[in-house]
């Protein structure tokens, strides 16, 4: 062995005794106390099978409903539980499977891939995962007692509002999943707070991989996707539950409000799901061809191109709903402009795959499997992003036959390889080869035997959704050919579970490893801690080009080779160029997260059965866990600079904007602004469509309370800040505090009762007042509660002029909060008062 | 913070300029004042294809750094994205 080069980050011998501290520490808990883990190795791993469980579940619904189909007039299923079966076919497999299982891929991979020893909020992700699992595990059971919902995955008013969908079905749909939502977006926050302040020091924007690009854009895209749908399911439940007519065309509501709310989180949820696979494709070409992959810099953009453009197709989901022709034409062009951005990506690969010589391993086959099928989908999008024939083919069997080339070609398949090529990362064995061969074969033919004849019987006219059809239709043929290609689609998830049970044993710390020969850093030898040493990063292969990286990783020559505060740590880096900022100390597992998601599923499912008061119990006992959880936040602060290697000491206590805390809030910011724009569109939206129900000048609310309200929100923002300048001079922000708190609340509550007279289940516009103003409330709530955790801690010492993160998110949500209410002002009082006749 | 959001600019131009369209027409054809939205998509498209080519414009001369090569080239696709949305929207001036 050379000796070790001096320009390494810690160039000198490494005492043993730092890799049994890092073992010690990272220790995974044993027996129950497992539950208490957030090892992102171990939550991940967790996260995947969850989301395969389900993958498995829809799966057999598939089949069920395959069977029902395979013959004409069949009676084994009524149309009952065949509207159960498709609506709950397509949610799962939507939200509770392929979300999830990128999602987790991501938790599973990122901290590796990045060199980084975990994620920087574990704990979320634990919650998120924990959530996610109870909470879809309850709602699938709704389907055992005939309470599945049945109208559809989109959920389309008025077919679903209490009037044509009595019961609590739909209620099932709209609480559980809009609640599992959440749980995505916490992921969403994790993973970009994670690929932005974590990487390994030296790993810049430019060299950064293009599965991290992805996640980044993919958990960007969730940000701003999601919280129309949860918008949208809390607005048709306060339809449903308490008779606000925002659907209802006959009280100035508009069932169409419900599919563009829906369609601007459902067509960019296509692309939430296609970019983390598309990023693992990206990881593993060059690793099958031992080449670069091919205009990685084009391959970025194009996944941000994508991600953007994204957001402009919505309406394409809405072609045939009457919507004028003027506006459909620019959804038409992005619709069909997005698909430049996919193409961009697939020559980039195959032009990768044309540079050497492909090993054709199992994921390599999928990877090949992959484009043949996505590019099928994609080009049967392209015709349908043409109206007229759009016209046509819609809610026919086409439809269902483009949907599934692009979801099973551009995500299942990507996810097969990339189980294939990431199981000996977290497992002792890498699955056989050998039955890996004949799972691709099976799942390739079988998914072009199912979903190509229903190209054909689209065109032959047969509808979406339909439980049965008669002979005369001379559809049996091609159904049944369907059916025989849904079994063998079956039979190679099959096959792969028994492989999966036989040869997957997991591990983080004596994995099978790096079997691939790849340049990513997730294959560097590694144990729950992560690596020994953080490694420094110069190129986007670093374990090509630099072949001795591994060794000097491993003996502690790279940054941060121990653990300086003994407790469980991760280095906090700049999210452009990579240098090390700060050491960021983690908590240890305990039981919060663990009981706050158990308890915040229980809420949302026992709201569903309507069993409010048990359910309230179980809110407040979520509530008390996440306090509990957030009450050892913002830790000790530590005065000495901790020297990590290559002359760097960082600070182990950091505030403001180098604080990673910092940066979720912000995000989470971003969360809210999403929310209340989407809430601000429905407001202009059904004064667009039913601007009758809007108050003439002469009964507007007074403008003494816009004004009243304006200025005590104001008020309150310059009292936070004087919180803010008392604080940093060491003297108690509590009095300033409390001050903002009453001025808030009286802005509130001074612009509510103006709308006192505008009843929300009278009109569309009286509910779409109020629930604008629902959703400023709720986040009024979430201020108050962040600032009264805040003076909380000033009364325990744990808040003063340094150790003060939890002061200075509130004091940003607060300015937030404030910035946002005077907007709903304007919006509520201003714009009524512009187009008042 | 500010560096990523300048990374965005040229897609935040987009953004806006494709709400604009959506609301103009949306608006024009439910309040039967159809005539209005061509000049509406012109004057927006010209106004954002003015801005994102500023964006890029301004990082492109530094372009050997990968941050500002990927702003410029996020507001070069921001600027073909505009020009052939709002073409489609000038060639269709129907509401029906």
């Amino acid at each position: 062995m050379n000796a070790p080069d001096a320009a390494l980050p810690n160039p000198g011998p490494r005492p043993e005794a730092e890799v049994e501290a890092l073992r010690r520490i990272w220790k995974l808990p044993s027996g129950w106390r497992l539950l208490t883990e957030y090892n992102n190795n171990v939550i991940g791993a967790l996260y995947v099978a969850t989301a395969f469980v389900f993958f498995v579940l829809a799966g057999v619904l598939a089949l069920l409903m395959r069977v029902q189909l395979a013959v004409p007039d069949s009676g084994l299923v009524g149309p009952t539980l065949y509207n159960q079966l498709f609506t709950m076919h397509g949610t799962v497999m939507m939200f509770l499977f392929a979300v999830p299982v990128v999602e987790a891929m991501g938790i599973l991979l990122l901290p590796n891939m990045l060199g980084a020893r975990d994620m920087p909020f574990p704990r979320l992700s634990a919650y998120a995962y924990w959530a996610y699992a109870i909470g879809g595990l309850t709602f699938f059971c709704s389907l055992f007692f005939g309470l599945a919902p049945t109208g559809g995955w989109f959920m389309n008013p008025p077919l679903t509002t209490a009037t044509y969908s009595p019961g609590i079905n739909e209620d099932f749909w709209l609480l559980g999943i809009g609640f599992i939502e959440i749980s995505a977006i916490a992921g969403a926050i994790e993973i970009i707070v994670g690929v932005l302040r974590t990487r390994a020091p030296g790993m810049t924007l430019a060299r950064m991989p293009v599965f991290a690009w992805a996640m980044l854009v993919f958990a960007l895209m969730v940000v701003f996707a999601f919280p129309a749908v949860i918008l949208a399911t809390a607005l048709l439940e306060l339809e449903r539950a308490f008779g606000w007519p925002l659907f209802t065309a006959s009280k100035g509501g508009d069932p169409l409000l419900w599919q563009h709310l829906f369609w601007f989180f459902g067509h960019p949820e296509v692309y939430i799901i296609f970019l983390p696979a598309s990023g693992m494709v990206s990881m593993i070409v060059p690793t099958m061809v031992r080449e670069p992959l091919v205009a990685h810099r084009m391959v970025v953009l194009a996944l941000i191109a994508t991600a953007f453009l994204s957001f402009g197709l919505w309406v394409h989901h809405m072609f045939a709903t009457g919507i004028p022709h003027m506006s459909l034409s620019f959804f038409e062009a992005a619709s069909m402009a997005v698909a430049i951005p996919a193409g961009i990506q697939v020559f980039a690969w195959i032009a990768t795959l044309a540079r050497g010589r492909a090993r054709l391993d199992t994921p390599m086959l999928f990877v090949l499997g992959f484009l043949f099928i996505f590019v099928l989908g994609g080009l049967t999008g392209v015709m349908v992003a043409a109206i007229p024939f759009d016209l046509q083919a819609h809610d026919t069997y086409f439809i269902v036959a483009h949907l599934h080339y692009v979801l099973v070609g551009g995500m299942v398949f990507p996810l097969f390889a990339g189980l294939y090529y990431w199981a000996p990362y977290v497992s002792r064995n890498r699955l056989s080869e050998r039955v890996g061969r004949w799972v691709f074969a099976l799942m390739f033919v079988g998914v072009n035997v199912t979903f190509f004849p229903m190209h054909v019987t689209g065109l032959a006219g047969m509808p979406r959704r339909v439980y049965t059809y008669g002979e005369a239709t001379g559809w049996g043929a091609l159904n049944m050919l369907s059916t025989v290609g849904a079994f063998m689609i079956a039979a190679a998830v099959l096959l792969f579970l028994v492989d999966f049970a036989r040869r997957f044993r997991f591990s983080a710390e004596d994995n099978a490893g790096d079997v691939w020969n790849a340049g990513s850093l997730e294959w560097l030898p590694a144990g729950s801690y992560g690596t020994r040493s953080i490694p420094r990063v110069a190129s986007l292969y670093p374990r090509w080009d630099e072949p001795a990286l591994d060794e000097e990783v491993e003996q502690g020559h790279h940054y941060l080779p121990n653990a300086p505060t003994g407790r469980r740590e991760a280095l906090i880096t700049h999210p452009l160029d990579g240098r090390p900022q700060a050491l960021l100390r983690m908590p240890w597992p305990g039981w919060s997260p663990f009981v706050a998601a158990v308890f915040t599923a229980a809420f949302f499912m026992l709201l569903t059965v309507k069993l409010t008061f048990i359910a309230a119990a179980c809110g407040i006992v979520a509530l008390a866990a996440l306090l509990r959880w957030a009450w050892d936040l913002d830790p000790e602060p530590v005065a000495a600079p901790i020297p990590v290697g290559g002359g760097f000491s960082v600070p182990a206590y950091v505030s403001g904007a180098t604080s990673t805390s910092w940066w979720a809030m912000v995000v989470l910011m971003l969360v809210a602004a999403s929310l209340f724009a989407c809430a601000l569109f429905s407001y202009l939206y059904l004064w667009v469509v039913a601007p009758a129900g809007w108050p003439a000048r002469d009964a507007l609310p007074p403008l003494r309370h816009a004004l009243a309200g304006a200025a005590l929100a104001v008020a309150s923002s310059g009292a936070y800040g004087f919180a803010n300048r008392r604080l940093s001079r060491g003297r108690g922000p509590v009095i300033p505090m409390l001050g903002a708190i009453v001025l808030l609340v009286g802005a509130f509550l001074v612009q509510a009762t103006a709308f006192l007279g505008a009843s929300p289940s009278a009109s569309g516009y009286g509910a779409i007042v109020w629930s604008n103003l629902s959703v400023q409330g709720f986040e009024l709530v979430a201020a108050v509660v962040l600032a009264g955790f805040a003076i909380a801690r000033r009364f325990v010492h744990r808040l003063d002029a340094v150790r003060r993160n939890v002061f200075d998110n509130a004091r940003i949500f607060w300015h937030y909060v404030v910035a946002q209410h005077l907007v709903g002002i304007a919006m509520l009082y201003g714009f009524p008062l512009a187009v008042a006749r | 913070m500010i560096d990523m959001l300048r990374i965005a600019s040229g897609a935040v131009v987009w953004a806006a300029h494709f709400t604009i369209l959506y609301g103009i027409t949306a608006l024009a054809c439910a309040r039967a004042a159809a005539g209005v939205a061509p000049w509406g998509i012109a004057l927006a498209t010209a106004v954002g294809v003015a801005v994102a080519s500023a964006i890029a414009l301004r990082a492109y001369p530094r372009r050997d750094e990968f941050v500002h090569w990927i702003t410029a080239a996020v507001a070069a696709i921001a600027v073909v994205a505009m020009l052939w949305e709002g073409v489609a929207g000038l060639v269709s001036r129907s509401c029906a």
